[in-house]
């Protein structure tokens, strides 16, 4: 096996809105009253893989099949010592 | 007759919803005696059983409530096409000609709300779940998004076919929700995962139900109202189809495992879709519906939205589906669900469906399971 970096840009190919928390474990963001629905889509990267990911944008008004995504990242929790725990997730180009 | 080998002589089941004072075995045993005298056998006449559970670890252990009688008893999980795993073992053992008279049970007890286990059981790393993506829900709102953005589905389509769900299930004594709901109140609900709202998905709950199943050369020594199961597939996804806890998908696209299921069973069965008079498919939410429809042959992508809007789908119309509610209205304890399909349509070609009865002397049903990790199941029956 060897690593092979794929594109940060691709294009969206499916999506949907998660508006309820995950069951939590395995869910391990902020849940209850500190739950923030997201999106969760595929984006299409290089045309080479379409791969799973969080989205910035939870209105669905401000996503579209085919539209342009960029790799970002975004706070997930806050652990107990008081760090803020960051993951991967795709945002619209602007 | 009709070629086929086996023969379904008994159908019982335990309503589906809440019972709290039930265990999941308890609610088995219901099924089973049920089936049994509905096919006018006794427990000690049955030679080998399946029996289908998620949270039962040894569903096999209903003996202890029917009779320790020492026959080979084998316990199936296959995700949400169980129940179609254990009647399809169940066939075939009668096929193979190792017995001649057999049960197929399944059966659940699930707390409420969304499926969850370690995503590490399903071949998907932790981080998957630890950011919220291990959800079948979210799959279904993707799968369905796209589809209506392809095929031209609206989302009042959606709430028509939830309706239509609701609206059978308020005519079937064993249902879980009994209370029509309209439209407005469907499309008006919270949105879980967009564009599918609270009253479009189904919820996990609790039920059993159990088939008899005999040598099809014997059947008319327990009834005069055989129902003959034509064909019983399972079948598990191939690399590209699109599928529930999927992290990554390959760019070549592969049908889904519903459309192999179904291809296979058609051909097994020497039946089409054409021939289909009574049909079951997996609603886990509406949107399944719509897809399911085309997926096992019943329409072409996109004529779901006329079909909807001239009422195609109810019981009185040319393709009833979920006759009994479906799941949206029985909700869905894994191990049985499958069952009950198999349940309502042997009622339904007997004749015997009451006030949900589709007219018309229906001949041959039809019944479609799909769910996580990507696996499907169909069967054929035919008086």
């Amino acid at each position: 096996m060897a690593a092979h970096l794929l594109d940060r840009r691709g294009r969206l190919w499916a999506w949907t809105t998660q508006n309820y928390p995950p069951p939590s474990p395995p869910y391990a963001g902020s849940i209850g009253k500190d739950f923030v629905p997201f999106g969760i889509g595929y984006v299409e990267l290089g045309g080479e893989v379409r791969v799973e990911t969080r989205l910035t944008e939870s209105d669905p008004e401000s996503l579209s099949t085919g539209m342009e995504m960029e790799l970002t990242v975004v706070p997930l929790r806050t652990d107990e010592t008081g760090d803020e725990i960051v993951t991967f997730a795709f945002r619209p180009v602007a | 007759m009709n070629g086929a080998d086996v023969a379904i002589i008994g159908v019982g089941l335990h309503p589906f919803g809440r019972f709290k004072d039930m265990t999941a075995i308890d609610m088995g045993a219901v099924a089973i005696r049920r089936a049994l005298a509905d096919a006018g056998v006794e427990w000690r006449d049955i030679q080998f059983a399946f029996a289908g559970s998620y949270e039962v670890d040894n569903p096999d252990a209903v003996v202890a409530l029917m009779g320790l009688t020492g026959i080979p008893f084998t316990d199936v999980y296959n995700g949400c096409a169980t129940a179609a795993s254990a009647l399809t073992l169940a066939a075939n053992t009668v096929r193979l000609g190792e017995h001649d008279l057999g049960i197929a049970v399944g059966m659940d007890k699930h707390l409420p709300g969304a499926f969850s286990a370690d995503p590490r059981l399903y071949a998907c790393p932790s981080w998957y779940g630890e950011q919220g993506q291990f959800t079948t829900t979210k799959f279904f709102g993707m799968k369905i998004n796209k589809y209506m953005q392809n095929h031209g589905i609206s989302r009042s389509t959606l709430a028509k076919v939830a309706a239509k769900n609701y609206r059978n299930g308020a005519r079937n004594p064993s249902a879980f929700r009994r209370k029509p709901l309209s439209e407005e109140e469907i499309l008006g609900s919270p949105i879980l995962n967009y564009p599918l709202t609270q009253y479009m998905f189904c919820s996990p709950d609790e039920g059993a139900a159990a088939v008899v199943l005999c040598k099809a050369e014997n059947a008319h020594r327990y009834t005069g109202t055989p129902i003959y199961l034509r064909a019983s597939t399972v079948r598990t996804r191939r690399l590209g189809a699109f599928e529930v806890h999927s992290p990554w998908l390959p760019m070549e696209e592969t049908p889904g495992p519903t459309v192999d299921a179904s291809r296979a069973a058609y051909e097994a069965a020497g039946i089409g879709p054409e021939d289909v008079d009574v049909i079951q498919l997996q609603d886990t939410d509406a949107g399944a519906e719509v897809i399911h429809l085309a997926e096992n042959g019943f329409c072409a992508d996109g004529d779901q939205e006329k079909l909807v809007a001239d009422g195609a789908l109810e019981i009185d119309g040319p393709l009833p589906v979920n006759t009994d509610g479906g799941l949206i209205a029985n909700g869905e304890p894994i191990g049985a669900s499958g069952l009950r399909q198999v349940h309502e349509v042997v009622l339904q070609l007997r004749g015997r469906a009451g006030e949900r009865q589709v007219p018309g002397d229906p001949r041959v049903g039809y019944t479609q399971l799909y769910g996580a990790p990507g696996t499907a199941g169909v069967s054929i029956v035919s008086r």
